[in-house]
C-alpha cells in the first residue's frame, strides 16, 4: 500500500490548505495590481484628468470650456482627497466600470472585451496547436535523444527563438503577402460574407498571423518538452523498469509521459496568461485588431481609461493561469509537500 | 512507438490540409510587380478632370467602395468619429450647411440657399421645401434653429455665444453674430463640417457622445446608413430615392476601413475597392512606387493646400532676429525637403509660405533659394561667428549657441517629422550651426503643449498646416500670436496684426483675397515662418471601371460631387 | 575560470559560436568609427538607394548611409542592452541574496514579491510602463528593469539557500563574522558563475524587449538602435516596397546578437544545473 489511508486524509488536507493559501495570495496580488494602476494613474504629474480624458479631448476642452472639466472632474470623483478617490476607484472595479474612452467615445469595458474576443480568436488556437506539435516533437526528441529528429529540431529552435517575433512576422508578411500573395495583408475578415464562407475568409486571415504564434510559442514547448522527458528518463525506477524488461513503449507511455506531461502542463496554464497580451507584435504587424492593437493604439493616444484596463486585464489573466497551474500541480503531484 | 510517430504525421497532415484549405480562395490576379520609379505620368499641377460628356445616358455606379484609414466605429451624426463622421464631410449622410467645391469655394450644401447681410453679420439659410430626414420626416427652419441651439449649448461652441436666432418661416432662419465677428468668415471657417441635426432626435439627448440610439445616424443627406459589420470593419450605406438635389449615380458605398496606409493601397491594387480617402492624410509618398506601373491605378496627384513649415520662435533668440532667420531659410535644401515629404511631385516654395492652390495665393512672390555659402555669410555679418575654434557658431554676444528643433506632436506622423528634423539638423550643422532635437516634445503630448502653446518657448518649430484649415485661414493662423484663433503663434509684428486682422473680418472672396497677399508680403519680408516645399497630396483611385472622377485639391476623388458625377464606364 | 572557459571553447562547439558572435558585435560596436564609412548621421544625397560599392546596404528614405546606421546601431543597441541587463541583475541578485540569506519573514515578503511580479506579463506591462513613463531610452531601461528582475532573484535565491547552509559558512557565522562580510566573502563568490549567466541572458532579453519597444515607436527617436532603423524601415515603407537591404540587416544583427548571448549561457549551463525560470 502506498497510501495508508489516515496519512492520505492528512495529506488531503494539507493539498487543501496549500490550494487555500495560494488563492488568498492570489487575491493580494490582484489587489496589489488595481492598487498599482490606481497609483499609475493618479500619482503622476500633473492633472490626473489628463490621464484620463487623453490629451488631445483634454487640451481642446481646457481651451473652449474651462468649467466643463471641473464638472468631468466631478464625475471620476477627483474633486475629493486622495484617499476619497482610491474608495471610489475600487468600487467602480467592482461595479467592473471601467469608465469611459474619450478617444473612441465608448464604454472602455464594450472596446476591450469586444477586441479581447478577437485575440482569443487567435490566441486559442495557437495554444493548442503549438501544445500539441510542442509536445509531439518535444517527446521523440527527448526519448530518442540525440536521435535525428533532435540533431535537426534543437538548433532551429534555438535559432528561431532568437528572432523576435516581430521580426518573424515582418518576414511573413513580405513573402507570402507582398510578394506570393497567397494571403491577406492585414485585417480580420472581407466583410459581406456570411456562414461557412465568412469562416473560412476569417481562417484565410488568420493563416499568417496563425503561423507566425504557433511557430515561436511550438519552439520553447518543445524545449520544455524536450527537457522534462530527459530528466524524467534519467530517473531510477525507469531506469528499473527497462532494466526489468518492460516494453519501450510501455515505459514511454505508462511512467515517462504521465511524469513528463504534469510540468508541461503547469507551462502550458503559466501561457494561457500570455494569451490575452501576448501577442501584441503580431497584431501590430498584421493589423490584427485584438488587445494587443487596442493597448498599442491607447499608448499612442494617451488613452488612459484604456491603457489601464489592459493592464487589469493581462494581469488578472495571469494571476488566474497562475493559480490554475498551482492548482493542478498541487492536485496531480503526488510528491507535493508544503513549498 | 510507431503510433507517436504517426500521430506527428497525421497532425501534420491535418495541419497542412487546414493551411491549403484557407488558402483555397482564389488568390488575387498577379499584376505587375512594384518596379523602379517610372517616369511621372501625372503632372504635379494637374487641373481637375472636365465633367463627363452629358450626351449618353450616364451609367449607374452599382457599388462605390472606398477604402478609408478612420475605424468604422463611431456613428453618431453629432460626433467628427471615426470614418462615419470623416464621410459626412462630403455631404454624405450628414446634410451640411456648406459644402467645398474644387475650386476652395463654399457653396450651399444640403440647403438650397444663403446669403450674407450687407453688414456681414447675419446669414439667412433657405431650405429646400423637400429635403427630409432619413426617417421620413421634413427638414424645417425648427431644425435650424435647433442645430445653432445644440452646437451653442450642448456641443459648446464659444464662437455661438451671443448669437441671436431667428424664425423667417417654415423653410428660412436667420442667424445673426454680435458686432464685430465676420458671418462671412463664418461661413468659410465651417465649410464641411457644420451639419443640420434633427430636432426630433436629438432635443431630449443630454449627453450627446454617448447617446447610443439607433437614430444616431439619421441625416438628411444623399445617402443613408444600412449597416455595419465592425469585425470585417464594413460599413454599408445606400443611395435616397429622389434626392433633391439632382440624379444620385452612386446607388450603393460601401466604407471599409483598414489598419494603415500599405493595407489601402494593396487593396485598392489588388481590386477590392476604387478609391482611398483618408481625411488630412493623402498617401505618404513612400508607398507610390508599390502603384506605379500598374495601369489601372492612378495615384490621384494633386496640388496640395496644406503644408509642412517652419515657425520661428519670437521669444527666444536666437530665432528672434532676422538674419539667423533669413540664414536658417537660405540653408535649407528645398528638394531634399520636397523628396522627403513628397516623391517627386513638388515645388520650391516661395517666400510667402501659403502654397499655390489656396485662395489668396501671392504668385509675384520669389522661390526660396538653397544657398548655404549666403547662409554663412549672413551669419558672418549678424556676429554669429565661431569664437571658440569648436567648428560651431557662437551668438553675436559669444554664448555657445544650440537651437532647439521641436517637430509637433503628432503620432501618425512621427516617422516624418523626425526626418524633417534631421534633414534641418544635418543642413545648419553645413552652416555651422548646432541644433538638438527636443526628443521630449516628440514623445510627450504634455512636454510639447508646454513648449508650443500660449507664448511658447520653441525656437525652430515643425509645423503641419492641414489641408482643411488652409482652405479658410491656413498657415498665418499658426504664426500669429492671437490667443482666440491659435496657441501656437508667437509673432505679433503691428503689420501682421493688421492683415490678419483684416483677413478675419473680410466679408467677401474679394477682401479675404486682398489681404490674403497682403498678408503674405509681411511674411516674405520679416520670414516668420517657411515652407518646405509647396508638395501635392496622392490620394489613389482605380480607373478600370469608373469614371468621371473629380479632384479636389488635397482632398481627392471622393468629396461632395462624387455622388453626383462618377460613373460606370 | 579563464581556464574554465578556455576548455569550454574548445570543447563546446555551440559555446564556440556564441563566443565568436558575440565578439564580432562587441567589436563591430567598439570599433564603429573605423568600420562604418559614413556618419549614420550625415544626408549623403540620394535616399532610397540600392545596395552599391559606394552604399553596401544602400540609402534610407532620407539618404542616410543603412551600413553605417548598422554599425553604429551596434552600439546603442547592445548599450541599451547592458545597462538594462546590469539594473536588472543588480536588482535581482540583491533581492534573491537578501532572502536566500536571511530566509525567516524577509524571504517570505520577498517570495512574495517575486511571485507576483513572476505573474505579471513582461512585454505588455514594459509596453505599459513606458506608456505611463513617457517614452526614451530612460523609460525604457526603468521599465525593463521593473518587469525583468524576479527570474534573476528567484535563481540566485534558490543557490543562496544551498550555499548558506555549507559547514564554514555556518561555523564562520557561529564564530561571529558579520553577515556583510559572509555574504561578500563566501556567498558572492559562489554566486558569481550563476550571476553572470543570468546577466548575459537578461541582455539578449533586454535587447529584445528594446527591440519590440523601438518598433512600435516607443523608444528614442534620436538614438539608432537597431530596433529603430527596423521601425524606418516598416513605418517609411521599406519593407512593402521590399528594400530588403533596410529591414532584413537590423533583423539578422538583432537575432545573431540574441543568439550569441544564448548560446554563451550554455557554458554556464553546462556548469551549473541551476538555470531556470
Amino acid at each position: 500500500m502506498l497510501f495508508p489511508f489516515r496519512g492520505f486524509e492528512r495529506d488531503l488536507s494539507m493539498k487543501r490548505k496549500i490550494i487555500l493559501n495560494r488563492l488568498l495570495i492570489s487575491l493580494g496580488t490582484i489587489f496589489l495590481i488595481v492598487t498599482i494602476s490606481f497609483i499609475l494613474v493618479n500619482l503622476m504629474p500633473g492633472d490626473p484628468l489628463v490621464n484620463i480624458m487623453g490629451d488631445d479631448q483634454y487640451y481642446r476642452v481646457k481651451y473652449s470650456d474651462p468649467e466643463l472639466l471641473e464638472e468631468i472632474a466631478k464625475k471620476y470623483g477627483l474633486d475629493g482627497s486622495l484617499g476619497e478617490r482610491y474608495v471610489k476607484y475600487l468600487g467602480n472595479i467592482l461595479r467592473l466600470d471601467f469608465g469611459f474612452s474619450f478617444t473612441r467615445n465608448r464604454s472602455v469595458l464594450d472596446i476591450v472585451l469586444y477586441r479581447l474576443r478577437w485575440t482569443l480568436v487567435l490566441a486559442v488556437p495557437a495554444t493548442i496547436l503549438s501544445a500539441l506539435f510542442g509536445a509531439l516533437l518535444g517527446i521523440r526528441a527527448g526519448w530518442y535523444q540525440n536521435g535525428l529528429l533532435d540533431r535537426i529540431m534543437t538548433p532551429l529552435t534555438l535559432v528561431l527563438n532568437t528572432i523576435p517575433t516581430n521580426c518573424t512576422a515582418i518576414l511573413f508578411l513580405t513573402l507570402f503577402s507582398y510578394k506570393l500573395r497567397l494571403f491577406p495583408i492585414s485585417g480580420m475578415a472581407s466583410g459581406g460574407l456570411t456562414g461557412g464562407a465568412y469562416i473560412r475568409d476569417v481562417m484565410w486571415h488568420m493563416c499568417l498571423p496563425l503561423s507566425v504564434m504557433v511557430l515561436s510559442r511550438t519552439c520553447s514547448n518543445f524545449i520544455h518538452m524536450k527537457s522534462y522527458v530527459i530528466q524524467v528518463k534519467g530517473e531510477e525506477y525507469i531506469l528499473t523498469a527497462v532494466a526489468k524488461g518492460v516494453p519501450k513503449t510501455k515505459v514511454l507511455f505508462r511512467h515517462v509521459l504521465k511524469n513528463a506531461l504534469l510540468p508541461y502542463v503547469t507551462i502550458l496554464c503559466m501561457q494561457f496568461g500570455h494569451i490575452v497580451s501576448g501577442s501584441v507584435m503580431i497584431e501590430v504587424v498584421f493589423s490584427w485588431v485584438g488587445m494587443g492593437n487596442v493597448m498599442n493604439t491607447a499608448i499612442s493616444a494617451s488613452d488612459f481609461p484604456i491603457m489601464q484596463m489592459c493592464f487589469l486585464l493581462t494581469a488578472v489573466c495571469m494571476v488566474v493561469s497562475s493559480i490554475l497551474a498551482d492548482v493542478l500541480y498541487v492536485l496531480l503531484d503526488p510528491r507535493i509537500k508544503e513549498v | 512507438m510507431k503510433k507517436t510517430y504517426l500521430n506527428v504525421l497525421a497532425l501534420l497532415l491535418a495541419a497542412l490540409m487546414i493551411l491549403s484549405g484557407c488558402s483555397a480562395k482564389p488568390a488575387p490576379a498577379p499584376s505587375e510587380p512594384a518596379t523602379t520609379p517610372a517616369e511621372a505620368s501625372t503632372p504635379a499641377e494637374s487641373t481637375p478632370a472636365p465633367e463627363p460628356a452629358e450626351s449618353t445616358e450616364p451609367k449607374h455606379v452599382e457599388v462605390l467602395r472606398i477604402g478609408t484609414t478612420s475605424t468604422n466605429d463611431t456613428f453618431n451624426l453629432t460626433t467628427q468619429g471615426g470614418s462615419f463622421g470623416v464621410m459626412n464631410y462630403n455631404s454624405f449622410v450628414a446634410g451640411l450647411f456648406w459644402e467645398r467645391d474644387e475650386f476652395g469655394k463654399p457653396q450651399p450644401g444640403a440647403i438650397k440657399d444663403y446669403s450674407i447681410s450687407d453688414d456681414n453679420l447675419s446669414i439667412t439659410i433657405y431650405l429646400p421645401e423637400n429635403l427630409y430626414w432619413h426617417d421620413g420626416k421634413q427638414v424645417t427652419s425648427d431644425d435650424i434653429i435647433f442645430t445653432f441651439e445644440y452646437a451653442r449649448d450642448v456641443l459648446l461652441s464659444s464662437r455661438l455665444k451671443d448669437i441671436v436666432l431667428t424664425r423667417d418661416g417654415d423653410y428660412q432662419a436667420t442667424i445673426t453674430f454680435p458686432e464685430g465677428d465676420s458671418a462671412f468668415a463664418y461661413v468659410n471657417g465651417q465649410t464641411s463640417w457644420l451639419k443640420i441635426y434633427p430636432k426630433h432626435i436629438w432635443e431630449n439627448v443630454a449627453d450627446n457622445k454617448e447617446y447610443m440610439g439607433e437614430d444616431r445616424v439619421i441625416g438628411c443627406g444623399p445617402y443613408r446608413f444600412v449597416s455595419v459589420d465592425e469585425d470585417a470593419q464594413l460599413a454599408t450605406y445606400e443611395a435616397v430615392e429622389n434626392y433633391w438635389k439632382g440624379e444620385i449615380l452612386v446607388d450603393k458605398v460601401t466604407v471599409k476601413s483598414y489598419a494603415s496606409q500599405e493595407a489601402q493601397i494593396m487593396a485598392l491594387r489588388n481590386n477590392e475597392i476604387d478609391a482611398i480617402y483618408n481625411y488630412s492624410g493623402p498617401i505618404s509618398a513612400t508607398l507610390f512606387p508599390t502603384l506605379e506601373g500598374d495601369p489601372n491605378c492612378d495615384l490621384g496627384i494633386s496640388p496640395d493646400p496644406g503644408n509642412y513649415m517652419i515657425m520661428f520662435g519670437y521669444n527666444e533668440a536666437p530665432t528672434n532676429d532676422y538674419p539667423f532667420r533669413k540664414a536658417v531659410t537660405l540653408a535649407l535644401d528645398y528638394d531634399l525637403f520636397g523628396q522627403t515629404i513628397y516623391g517627386k511631385y513638388y515645388n520650391i516654395p516661395t517666400k510667402g509660405v501659403i502654397p499655390t492652390p489656396n485662395m489668396g495665393y501671392n504668385s509675384s512672390l520669389p522661390e526660396m533659394t538653397y544657398d548655404p555659402e549666403a547662409a554663412k555669410a549672413v551669419l558672418e555679418e549678424a556676429g554669429y561667428v565661431d569664437v571658440d575654434g569648436d567648428g560651431y557658431r557662437e551668438d553675436p554676444q559669444g554664448q555657445p549657441l544650440n537651437v532647439l528643433i521641436t517637430p509637433q506632436n503628432n503620432k501618425s506622423r512621427a516617422e516624418l517629422l523626425t526626418r524633417i528634423a534631421a534633414v534641418i539638423a544635418d543642413n545648419l550643422d553645413k552652416i555651422g550651426v548646432k541644433t538638438t532635437l527636443d526628443e521630449e516634445s516628440l514623445t510627450s503630448r504634455e512636454a510639447w503643449s508646454a513648449r508650443s502653446e500660449n507664448g511658447g518657448t520653441y525656437q525652430i518649430y515643425i509645423g503641419y498646416c492641414t489641408s482643411g484649415i488652409a482652405s479658410y485661414i491656413g498657415a498665418p493662423m499658426y504664426i500669429v500670436n492671437y490667443t482666440e484663433t491659435g496657441w501656437w503663434g508667437t509673432w505679433q509684428d503691428p503689420a501682421y496684426m493688421d492683415a490678419y486682422n483684416k483677413v478675419r473680418a473680410s466679408s467677401s472672396f474679394e477682401e479675404y483675397e486682398a489681404s490674403m497677399l497682403e498678408l503674405q508680403e509681411v511674411i516674405a519680408e520679416q520670414l516668420p515662418a517657411v515652407s518646405f516645399a509647396f508638395g501635392t497630396s496622392s490620394f489613389p483611385y482605380r480607373t478600370d471601371k469608373l469614371d468621371g472622377w473629380i479632384n479636389f485639391p488635397g482632398w481627392g476623388v471622393i468629396n461632395p460631387k462624387t455622388w453626383y458625377t462618377t460613373y460606370s464606364k | 575560470m579563464i581556464k574554465n572557459i578556455w576548455k569550454e571553447f574548445r570543447k563546446n562547439r555551440a559555446f564556440r559560436l556564441g563566443v565568436i558572435l558575440l565578439l564580432f558585435f562587441i567589436s563591430m560596436a567598439v570599433l564603429a568609427p573605423v568600420i562604418a564609412p559614413y556618419d549614420p548621421e550625415a544626408l549623403l544625397g540620394m535616399p532610397n538607394q540600392r545596395p552599391s560599392a559606394a552604399h553596401w546596404l544602400g540609402t534610407n528614405d532620407i539618404g542616410q548611409d543603412i551600413f553605417s546606421e548598422l554599425v553604429y546601431g551596434s552600439r546603442i543597441s547592445l548599450k541599451v542592452g547592458i545597462v538594462a541587463a546590469l539594473a536588472v541583475t543588480t536588482l535581482g541578485s540583491t533581492i534573491g541574496m537578501v532572502a536566500g540569506y536571511y530566509k525567516g519573514v524577509v524571504d517570505k515578503v520577498f517570495t512574495v514579491l517575486t511571485n507576483v511580479a513572476m505573474t505579471i506579463p513582461s512585454l505588455p506591462l514594459t509596453i505599459l510602463l513606458v506608456g505611463f513613463l513617457k517614452t526614451g531610452m530612460l523609460g525604457m531601461v526603468v521599465a525593463i528593469c521593473i518587469t525583468a528582475w524576479a527570474g534573476t532573484a528567484r535563481v540566485v535565491r534558490a543557490k543562496v539557500l544551498q550555499i548558506r547552509e555549507l559547514p564554514y559558512i555556518q561555523i564562520e557565522k557561529l564564530m561571529g563574522v558579520s553577515d556583510f562580510k559572509v555574504l561578500f566573502k563566501h556567498i558572492v563568490p559562489n554566486i558569481a558563475d550563476i550571476v553572470m549567466t543570468r546577466c548575459a541572458l537578461s541582455v539578449g532579453g533586454a535587447m529584445m524587449t528594446e527591440t519590440s519597444l523601438s518598433f512600435l515607436g516607443l523608444g528614442s527617436f534620436t538614438q539608432k538602435s537597431w530596433g529603430n532603423i527596423l521601425h524606418f524601415a516598416f513605418y517609411r515603407n521599406g519593407v512593402i516596397n521590399n528594400m530588403w537591404w533596410w529591414y532584413l540587416p537590423p533583423i539578422l544583427c538583432i537575432s545573431g546578437c540574441m543568439l550569441g548571448f544564448v548560446l554563451v549561457t550554455h557554458y554556464g549551463r553546462s556548469r551549473s544545473q541551476l538555470i531556470k525560470g
